[in-house]
């Protein structure tokens, strides 16, 4: 209740101006966006591309969010979009495939990046390892399956809110969850996950 | 029994979060046990639910928050406010300290609190009054001038255009009867030649008659000449 009456407060004051006011409000869910981007892209150079869109896009709608639903919920329906958009230009283009995930995991660009937790390059690297399992496992899914997963197991939003921020009805919201369940069952890779 | 999967699509998410009613989750489980189809896909849901839980979240590169989205704030410039501060500043002094300015006989007269006796202020309105009532005069004299001179103007110029085509039509009429005139001599001359020449055809046919009678005349008298001289007693 707290956060959402800041989010009001951060998001009045960003509305009148206040630069300060929407770098506090990124701040708060860049690392949100940022890792969805990333576990959609699998690319840190394209999640940090798709993560600047979604807060231009949440920027510029901002005056006509109307405050009912919460701000997270709204910018993330946005990011949906941002993301469903990203992919369609994506597959598109036929470089893309060039940034695909690697089974080399060192190689990988996501190790350049600062990582959250610890500087010990042992621990390092088994955080990296798992993050680039966990987006091996995601990249079998096709980008619709991909976003239901996302929202249901990463963000955690219930079929109803997933419904609304993919614009389409809770039973193909579920057709697909269990659709990608189905489609995942050949693999063991989960298992090495966890 | 065949299984149709719809209540594993329904529930299985609520399942593996824990969410359903004990009678649902018996009901999932009767499934689970009898569809290893449905087994498969709770196990790999259950998966899926914990290796949410294993990502490790990854920070944010550096980036700059606001240069794509939020406007620099516009400078207007101060002595603009300063200058509009003084401005609505004097003109609140001037209410508040009745400033009046008059000009008189005497010149340009400034007053503060209002001491302008009503005399004075009638006698003011008066002159004003006055005034404006002579230069409304003018005005009117002057509008009225140029009117009368522009309406001149238009009667000259729309009787010069009159005479002009009246001349134009006048000149067009005398054309009109000098050409039916010569066509009427013309034809006039035409019928004297032709009644000339006929007088002159009958002159001729009289000549020769005239001479032919001559001829037998003459002839006559060389063959009677006891006639001829006969007739010439007669």
């Amino acid at each position: 209740m707290f956060q959402l009456n800041k989010d009001e407060k951060l998001i009045e004051k960003a509305l009148g101006g206040s630069q300060r006011s929407w770098v506090s409000l990124v701040k708060r869910y860049e690392g949100l966006v940022y890792n969805y981007c990333l576990r959609m892209t699998f690319s840190p150079s394209d999640a940090m591309d798709l993560m600047q869109e979604v807060f231009l896009a949440t920027y510029r709608n901002l005056p006509s969010y109307r405050g009912q639903n919460q701000f997270k919920g709204w910018m993330m329906r946005i990011a949906a979009n941002k993301t469903t958009d990203f992919l369609r230009a994506r597959g598109r283009n036929p470089l893309h495939r060039a940034g695909e995930v690697s089974d080399d995991s060192y190689e990988s660009p996501e190790l350049h990046t600062t990582s959250a937790h610890s500087h010990d390059p042992a621990e390092h690297y088994k955080v990296e390892k798992t993050n680039q399992q966990i987006k091996k496992i995601l990249d079998r899914l096709p980008d619709e399956q991909k976003l239901v997963v996302e929202l249901k197991f990463f963000q955690h939003f219930t079929f109803d809110e997933i419904s609304h921020q993919t614009g389409t009805s809770i039973n193909t919201v579920k057709t697909r969850l269990y659709t990608a369940l189905n489609k995942l069952k050949g693999y063991s890779e989960m298992q090495n996950v966890m | 029994m065949l299984c149709d999967h719809q209540l594993v699509i329904e529930h299985i998410n609520d399942y593996v979060e824990n969410k359903l009613s004990p009678e649902l989750k018996q009901q999932m489980e009767s499934v689970f046990s009898s569809c290893p189809d449905c087994s498969a896909t709770h196990k790999k849901c259950l998966e899926l639910y914990q290796m949410s839980f294993e990502w490790q979240s990854q920070a944010v590169p550096e980036w700059h928050r606001t240069s794509y989205a939020v406007r620099p704030p516009v400078k207007s410039s101060s002595w603009l406010n300063w200058g509009a501060m003084a401005t609505s500043s004097l003109a609140i002094l001037m209410v508040v300290f009745q400033l009046e300015v008059s000009s008189g006989n005497t010149g340009l007269m400034i007053s503060f609190g209002g001491n302008q006796s009503e005399a004075k202020i009638a006698k003011m309105v008066e002159s004003q009054l006055a005034n404006y009532k002579v230069e409304q005069e003018k005005i009117f004299q002057v509008k009225l001038d140029n009117s009368l001179e522009r309406q001149n103007d238009q009667t000259k110029l729309r009787l010069a255009n009159w005479m002009e085509k009246n001349r134009d039509e006048r000149q067009q009429d005398i054309k009109f009867v000098m050409t039916g005139w010569q066509s009427q001599r013309y034809e006039d001359q035409k019928t004297v030649d032709r009644q000339l020449s006929y007088i002159a055809d009958n002159q001729i046919e009289n000549n020769q008659v005239i001479n032919q009678l001559i001829q037998s005349v003459s002839t006559n008298q060389k063959n009677f000449p006891g006639e001829s001289e006969q007739t010439n007693n007669l």
